[in-house]
């Protein structure tokens, strides 16, 4: 999959976007087509009572959920290339309700056939869903694996943004003319840690422990302290002129 | 061929070495496909599972007829034992002479020994461990699993076929309780605390689903009779269509049966001085499929009142039935209303010991018919004229 990506991602971002709207449909019907019959085993009232845990296990959770996307992150990674606001408006809202809507039906299917507590309690519980599907006239099969696929192909995307994003930061940084090298060895570096011997107790434990903190820190703190900053180098250059 | 796009050609023919996928790859012939899994108390060490397996014979295929299977054995029901049932799984590797594939899995039979201690050692192993099948269905025995399995169906090749055969008569037979799969009844245990699960006897030669067992905590507490599981059925909003015998009322020794199917089922719960008071509504329609010597005329408005207040009275009596021996005996609540509580008046459900309240709870079982009630006469406008 690195290999593809850092294929995919030399050629630049047009090429990407292409593929991504390729892979668009790809992940959509598959989604929809097996959220449907999922919905038949639905109770919405599993949705009740509202608020039982209270408000902060809901801010707990939407800390817990933002750190494990990448959506503030890449705002910020991808906000330099904008060279219009305005014209991105529209891509950005299309882009936003690609991943949200998606994200809404499929986490209250969810919710309303496994449960809170059953969700909470498991590691995958999307999968262990469509592990559950009975789609007519395929009584007896699992389908998990049409969802593994259709999962596949957006860890695919998400890699290959990510390693976009992460090789125009360094360019920029170090400021080199073309993001040939740092593509590659962003690559190399993301082989590695793909092959690093990590379990999955470290995995969880990270997601709840120190990835939330890691990641508020990088997406707020440092673009927060790099804001004070400009703020305050400002009024001096103005006094200086 | 410009010079750059030589190493690409290389890397792309280096990474087709990689895509050549299933490199893991077992073929179907070298595969023991387990259809049913058996759970029971290992009668000569303590503390031990036996577990037994049912894989179709490989020399014929399973969904093949009686008489085109020949002579030669149909299946193959192999047993091992352990402290769990995944180390009796892994002994079962010593004893097929196949790899097992556990995925297919259609059916878990639980014994009832097992069953009374608990179900927790068979629903965390298939809830937990991926290569089982969390969609099998679960069935309750009141004697061993492992005789379920070596039980040899006359209508089909396999017990596992028989239990899943099972699944879809359920809907329109409401003295069974519906077999449901692994995942959901581990869903309505963590949600409830108790749940219903179908029950499967030996019958003579066959295979009998009648019944059903009550789980609290996991534990078997009891068994429920096929007139007490029409009740629950009811009150569950379980019942597809199924047949309501009733006595004529106007010949005492004649009955009429109506095909009827739950046209609404809704709980709902309210607090009378602080304490839940709950209204179960189902409505019942139906058509008439047998009224012989019955003198009554389903056209006549006074006679298709009677008939109609004879289904609901029926059906209301079924439900009440089942009500108290949930309430008055069993003392446990499968029929989820204090789910209902929960969801609704969540404070209140925090300040009360629901399973010290739900014995004493007021429960108000309203039956109506929907719309005329019997809808149809069926294809026959009266009564046949004859004994």
């Amino acid at each position: 999959m690195v290999l593809v990506s850092t294929y995919l991602v030399l050629h630049g971002l047009e090429p990407m976007a292409r593929m991504f709207l390729l892979l668009a449909p790809a992940f959509l019907a598959p989604l929809v087509v097996l959220m449907i019959p999922a919905f038949a085993e639905a109770d919405f009232g599993r949705l009740l009572p509202v608020l039982e845990e209270g408000m902060s296990a809901v801010l707990h959770g939407a800390w817990i959920t933002l750190a494990q996307g990448f959506g503030l992150p890449m705002v910020w990674m991808v906000l330099p290339h904008v060279q219009s606001l305005e014209r991105a408006r529209s891509a950005v809202l299309v882009g936003v309700g690609f991943v949200f809507v998606p994200a809404l039906a499929l986490m209250t299917v969810t919710l309303t056939v496994l449960g809170p507590a059953e969700t909470a309690a498991r590691i995958y519980p999307t999968l262990l869903l469509f592990e559950l599907v009975e789609v007519p006239g395929f009584t007896g099969f699992r389908i998990d694996p049409i969802f593994l696929v259709v999962w596949l192909a957006t860890s695919f995307s998400t890699v290959a943004l990510l390693q976009y994003a992460a090789a125009t930061a360094v360019r920029r940084l170090l400021g080199l003319g073309s993001i040939r090298w740092p593509v590659v060895l962003i690559g190399l570096a993301l082989t590695v840690l793909g092959a690093w011997p990590v379990g999955q107790l470290d995995l969880l434990h990270a997601g709840r422990a120190w990835l939330p903190w890691a990641v508020s820190g990088a997406a707020f703190g440092v673009p927060s302290v790099l804001m004070v900053m400009a703020m305050l180098r400002r009024p001096a250059r103005e006094g200086a002129r | 061929m410009r010079r750059g796009r030589i190493p690409v050609l290389v890397a792309l023919a280096a990474a087709v070495a990689l895509l050549g996928g299933c490199w893991d790859y077992v073929d179907l012939e070298r595969r023991a496909i387990i259809l049913a899994v058996g759970v029971d108390v290992d009668p000569d060490r303590a503390g031990e599972l036996r577990l037994s397996v049912e894989v179709p014979s490989p020399s014929v295929p399973p969904q093949q007829s009686m008489e085109a299977a020949g002579a030669g054995p149909r299946k193959v029901v192999a047993h091992a034992t352990g402290v769990s049932i995944v180390e009796a799984a892994n002994r079962l590797r010593g004893r097929l002479e196949r790899q097992p594939l556990w995925t297919q899995v259609i059916a878990v039979v639980v014994g009832e020994p097992v069953a009374r201690q608990g179900v927790a050692r068979v629903l965390d192993v298939f809830m937990r461990y991926d290569p089982l099948n969390a969609r099998a269905y679960l069935y309750l025995t009141d004697g061993e699993a492992q005789a379920v399995l070596e039980q040899m169906p006359n209508a089909q090749a396999l017990t596992a076929l028989s239990l899943s055969t099972f699944t879809t008569q359920a809907p329109f037979f409401p003295e069974a309780i519906r077999p449901r799969d692994i995942a959901t009844i581990h869903r309505e245990l963590k949600e409830t605390g108790s749940t219903v699960v179908a029950r499967i006897t030996i019958l003579g030669d066959r295979l009998h689903m009648a019944g059903g067992g009550v789980l609290k905590d996991g534990v078997l507490v009891g068994w429920l009779d096929p007139q007490d599981t029409v009740g629950t059925n009811w009150l569950l909003g379980r019942v597809n269509r199924a047949p309501i015998p009733l006595t004529c009322p106007g010949d005492p020794d004649a009955y009429v049966v109506v095909w009827a199917r739950l046209t609404d089922h809704r709980v709902s719960v309210t607090l009378d001085g602080g304490r839940p008071r709950f209204h179960i509504r189902l409505g019942v329609a139906g058509r008439l499929v047998d009224m012989a010597r019955c003198p009554l005329d389903p056209e006549n408005p006074g006679d298709l009142r009677q008939l109609v207040d004879a289904m609901t009275a029926t059906v209301r009596g079924q439900a009440e039935r089942a009500l108290m021996r949930a309430q008055e005996e069993l003392q446990v609540d499968y029929l989820r209303l204090g789910e209902q509580l929960r969801r609704r008046y969540p404070h209140v459900w925090r300040a009360i010991d629901w399973e010290a309240v739900f014995p004493q709870t007021d429960v108000v079982i309203d039956v109506r018919a929907h719309g005329a009630g019997i809808e149809s006469p069926g294809l026959v406008r009266w009564t046949v004229p004859y004994n």
